[in-house]
């Protein structure tokens, strides 16, 4: 074949990723997980810019450790109040693992929270963030550090409130239940992998059920099995579309499970 | 494989005529399985899919469709039925001083949706998502983590029944209580320390606050991890709950610290670092750093320099990349195993696909060399003008060779070539002939391919390793591929399997099946493969199957005139692999060994001896050679590495510096630039869309990631 006739690529429209953050993480549109090439606006979705983004972030910043240490510091203090009182009988000791596991319950959901919250900081209002935050002011208050006086005035924590929801648990034996859903949970499409025991990883509880309504409480279907091992069983409630997490559901079961063959 | 199934599409209406070319007689390369004995499988290690493979997952997916097998005749129909969730990930933490090993089981919540699903409005490739999914995995940890010293189980809680306590028993509580509270300072010490790394973050802008103010907030943050390394000290639980959230929080502060999130080069700014270093820069513990957590991404990524343990490097936005994609990316399960081998569940149905569409296969074919024109015309672009191919066997009667066979109607490929369909196949099979070495040249002939004649374009599949010999005009011509093939590094890679006749649950597992990397070196990561018992064909099956797999210390290929190497590594690999049987495997299956006298080699399957239900006669480690075990020694076997500093100098399969050239592999700039299937996958399509300009590059999912 002649030369000139031969198969040629064209080339090609660029020869790399696009390695960019800022189109990155705007867009849902785009097939590959980016949006076309964009520079970014210079003001984010909800109209803030990148400063306003910038300070909010510290201010959250503040707030979470005021917020953090001050709830981490009440639980501490409440727990200890009754710690010491270890020479009690075998019922004042399962009480105090009960209020063990409130003490648990409790600091969890708030560092999981602060997580969350931190996490999202700004990620959209920084999309149009120029290179090394130029223009960014301190912010007004400033942080004293954990147990001063000399702070700013500590917001008070914020009591993390909760879905409405309804029970229906279906159990030959007691069973109690804790739920923390997150305000808002009621318009999404709940789900729960199952509910696990650090000592009986071999048999979670399967099968909850959520049905939700924008307008009442979210109902929780739960079904104890006859044979479920006693145990104090957790999980994360979760929304079934994204997979983000949307509350946490403990359920202690009590009692002696009855005697039925299950793969250990 | 992948560029041939894309350029084969029937929307293409045959535009481009598809041939491969393939050394001896099965696809796949390092990810063939074969067929054995009892129709036992045989890998070149153990092959998992991660839930965040998106384009491998699409494209089999799509492949299963087309095929339409009839589930009523064939058992793998579609891809579901190829492909089962493994929501497990085990890390082994080893304990200094005794034979003990601590076992950390994670395991990952299912996702909504599965791979190879298209991105719809739940777009899991964004910031947002990953910051989602990031706080949905600490959840996780933090409700579900659970660990076990050795083989003993341990409840953090108590029973709960009521009754008469102990003294020692109140001692226990009162312990368990003191870590709990050690757990209530974690978590406020971990809010902590974000908190400032945020603060901290915002407050580097030089003009706005002093120098001095940033010094003092990286004291605290200093000071506050220190306190925290000390106070779960001795309590190995703790220890690997905060090292995962330690590396967590590093991550997330070490992009913002980085500017990552402006840098055009995205996380290939910081590819020159080592994972390792990078984190340690970042602020991360060094009890972080050497976590097992750490190790483990390192072992998956047999991220070892020379396959030398000492010597661990991975490029950090490699790095990086990874565990984002692997923790927030994945959809359905976070790995995926298959129900067959490799082989069967991968290569056959597109081996089969793409006949159908019409693609040429022409097995034992070992390319020698790419060639290039002594010159080109003034403004041409040099190209590829030839190939020139060992034919190492002919085919009787000319036709195409019939690589699959049926396993109770599963199309399969089998571990040795049939030699029947060969000419001189009888001779072939006597001498041993092995057609996927690089050591064995001989060959029955010689073919040579011309551009406009027999070829229009080339996508040059082949390893990395195998480069400098067959495309020396290139090297010696080009300082691009000069500086790529001096510059990306392989490793070989070893593998052993295990059938045995016990159980792991009564050999003292007492995990779930799933994978467990970090373990005892040198085979760090093994994998349960028991599910795959069913579908060998034993009369009486094994009751458990192990995969083991890990680097070998090794330097480049030696040269060819060592004919005798690959089976000299694989003599040292067999010995390593009884070795460690012997010496290591107790600390996890404390069953299968008898005191003093090491493994129980009765446990080991002989396929000689199917059906048998008397225990063998012989006891010695000798029945490890009823085993199967590989030594990855080939050039085209070997794993490529993602060594800091060397992104840089591969080459995408987009280059356009030979017009009728692109290449395919997980060793080409390809987006991932890690060595897997998903990498893989990407660089075929990228293959196929500069040659097709399909599929555009906004399908390729994940190509364009920071």
């Amino acid at each position: 074949m002649d030369e000139h006739n031969r198969f040629r690529r064209d080339d090609p429209a660029r020869e790399g990723p696009n390695r960019s953050f800022r189109s990155f993480y705007q867009g849902s549109q785009a097939r590959n997980g980016s949006t076309t090439s964009s520079t970014g606006p210079s003001l984010g979705p909800d109209g803030k810019s990148p400063q306003d983004a910038y300070l909010g972030g510290i201010g959250l910043a503040y707030q979470v450790i005021d917020q953090y240490i001050s709830a981490g510091r009440n639980a501490a203090e409440q727990f200890n109040r009754q710690f010491y009182n270890l020479t009690a009988g075998g019922d004042e000791l399962q009480m105090l693992i009960e209020r063990l596991l409130r003490f648990q319950s409790e600091i969890m959901p708030i560092w999981l929270d602060m997580v969350t919250n931190l996490v999202r900081v700004d990620p959209q209002s920084m999309a149009g963030a120029p290179d090394r935050y130029p223009g960014m002011k301190a912010p007004d208050r400033s942080y004293a550090g954990p147990g001063s006086a000399a702070g700013g005035p500590a917001p008070a924590p914020a009591q993390p409130a909760t879905a409405q929801f309804t029970l229906e648990i279906s159990s030959q034996r007691a069973v109690e239940v804790s739920v923390r859903l997150d305000p808002g949970a009621e318009r999404t499409a709940l789900g729960c992998a199952g509910l696990l025991a650090a000592n009986h990883p071999e048999t979670p509880i399967a099968g909850i059920g959520f049905t939700s309504h924008p307008d009442g409480p979210i109902k929780i279907r739960i079904s104890i099995a006859d044979d479920q091992p006693p145990g104090i069983y957790s999980g994360v409630v979760v929304e079934r579309r994204s997979g983000e997490p949307r509350g946490t559901l403990t359920i202690r079961v009590s009692g002696p499970a009855a005697k039925t063959s299950r793969r250990k | 494989m992948a560029a041939a199934f894309e350029l084969s599409r029937p929307q293409h209406r045959g535009r481009y005529e598809v041939t491969v070319y393939q050394l001896g007689w099965r696809l796949g390369g390092k990810g063939a399985s074969g067929r054995g004995p009892a129709n036992r499988i045989e890998e070149h290690g153990f092959h998992v899919w991660l839930g965040f493979y998106e384009n491998a997952f699409r494209m089999m997916r799509e492949c299963y469709a087309e095929l339409a097998r009839d589930r009523r005749k064939c058992r793998v129909a579609d891809w579901r039925d190829a492909f089962v969730p493994a929501p497990f990930i085990g890390m082994a933490d080893p304990v200094e001083g005794n034979n003990a090993v601590d076992t950390l089981l994670l395991y990952f919540p299912p996702i909504e949706g599965f791979p190879g699903d298209s991105i719809g409005e739940n777009n899991p490739f964004s910031i947002n998502s990953y910051m989602a999914r990031m706080a949905s995995v600490l959840r996780s940890m933090m409700t579900g983590v659970r660990i076990e010293h050795g083989t003993r189980s341990e409840s953090p809680f108590p029973p709960s029944s009521t009754g008469a306590q102990s003294t020692e028993q109140r001692e226990q509580l009162a312990q368990r209580i003191a870590r709990m509270l050690r757990l209530g300072a974690l978590a406020t010490m971990a809010g902590f320390i974000e908190a400032l790394g945020v603060i901290q973050t915002v407050f580097t802008a030089p003009a706005v606050l002093p120098a001095n103010l940033v010094q003092l907030l990286e004291a605290l943050a200093s000071a506050a991890r220190s306190q925290l390394e000390r106070l779960v000290r001795g309590d190995r639980d703790l220890t690997l709950l905060w090292h995962s959230v330690d590396l967590g929080l590093t991550c997330m502060l070490g992009i913002l610290r980085g500017g990552l999130m402006t840098d055009p080069r995205g996380f290939d700014a910081i590819n020159d670092y080592d994972f390792r270093e990078w984190l340690r820069l970042n602020g991360a513990s060094e009890g972080s750093i050497n976590s097992p957590i750490v190790r483990c991404a390192y072992d998956i990524a047999f991220a070892y320099e020379d396959g030398d343990y000492q010597k661990p490097r991975h490029g950090a936005g490699v790095g990086l990349r990874g565990s984002l994609r692997l923790l927030f990316t994945y959809r359905g399960a976070i790995v995926w195993k298959m129900t067959a081998g490799m082989g069967d569940i991968v290569f056959a149905p597109l081996y089969e696909v793409l006949k159908k569409r019409g693609v040429i296969f022409k097995f034992f074919h070992r390319l020698e060399q790419v060639k290039l024109p002594k010159q080109h015309s003034a403004g041409e672009r040099s190209h590829v003008e030839a190939l020139v191919f060992d034919v190492q066997a002919e085919v009787k009667g000319g036709g195409e060779y019939q690589p699959l066979i049926d396993v109770d109607g599963l199309p399969c490929w089998p571990s040795t070539p049939d030699y029947s369909q060969l000419v001189n196949g009888a001779r072939l099979e006597r001498e041993h002939w092995k057609f996927e070495s690089h050591w064995d040249r001989r060959s029955s002939g010689t073919k040579t391919l011309r551009v406009g004649a027999d070829f229009d374009a080339v996508v040059l599949g082949v390893g990395v390793g195998v480069l400098p010999h067959v495309c020396r005009d290139l090297i010696r011509r080009n300082s691009r591929w000069r500086d790529m093939v001096a510059h990306l590094k392989t490793v070989e890679t070893q593998a052993f399997q295990l059938w045995m006749r016990e159980d792991l649950e009564s050999l003292g597992w007492e995990h779930p099946p799933g994978a467990l990397t970090g373990f005892v070196q040198p085979f760090e990561s093994w994998f349960d493969m028991g599910h795959l018992a069913r579908e060998e064909k034993w009369r009486r099956p094994p009751k458990s199957i192990v995969y083991f797999c890990s680097t070998i210390p090794s330097a480049d290929a030696p040269p060819l005139n060592e004919a005798n190497y690959p089976s000299r590594r694989a003599e040292e690999v067999k010995a390593q692999a009884i070795r460690y049987l012997d010496q290591n495997i107790g600390s996890l299956w404390p069953n299968a060994v008898r005191e003093g006298n090491g493994f129980r080699w009765d446990l080991l399957i002989d396929p000689r001896e199917d059906g048998n239900s008397v225990p063998p006669p012989s006891s010695d480690h000798s029945r490890f050679d009823s085993q199967f075990w590989i030594a990855n020694v080939d050039p085209t076997e070997r794993y490529s590495l993602s060594l800091p500093g060397t992104q840089r100098y591969r080459i995408s399969p987009l280059d356009n510096t030979y017009d009728n050239l692109t290449i395919a592999g997980d060793w080409t700039a390809c987006g991932l630039d890690s060595g897997c299937v998903e990498a893989a996958v990407m660089s075929g399509r990228l293959a196929a869309h500069a040659i097709s300009s399909f599929p555009p590059l906004e399908e390729i999912v994940g190509y364009d990631h920071p």
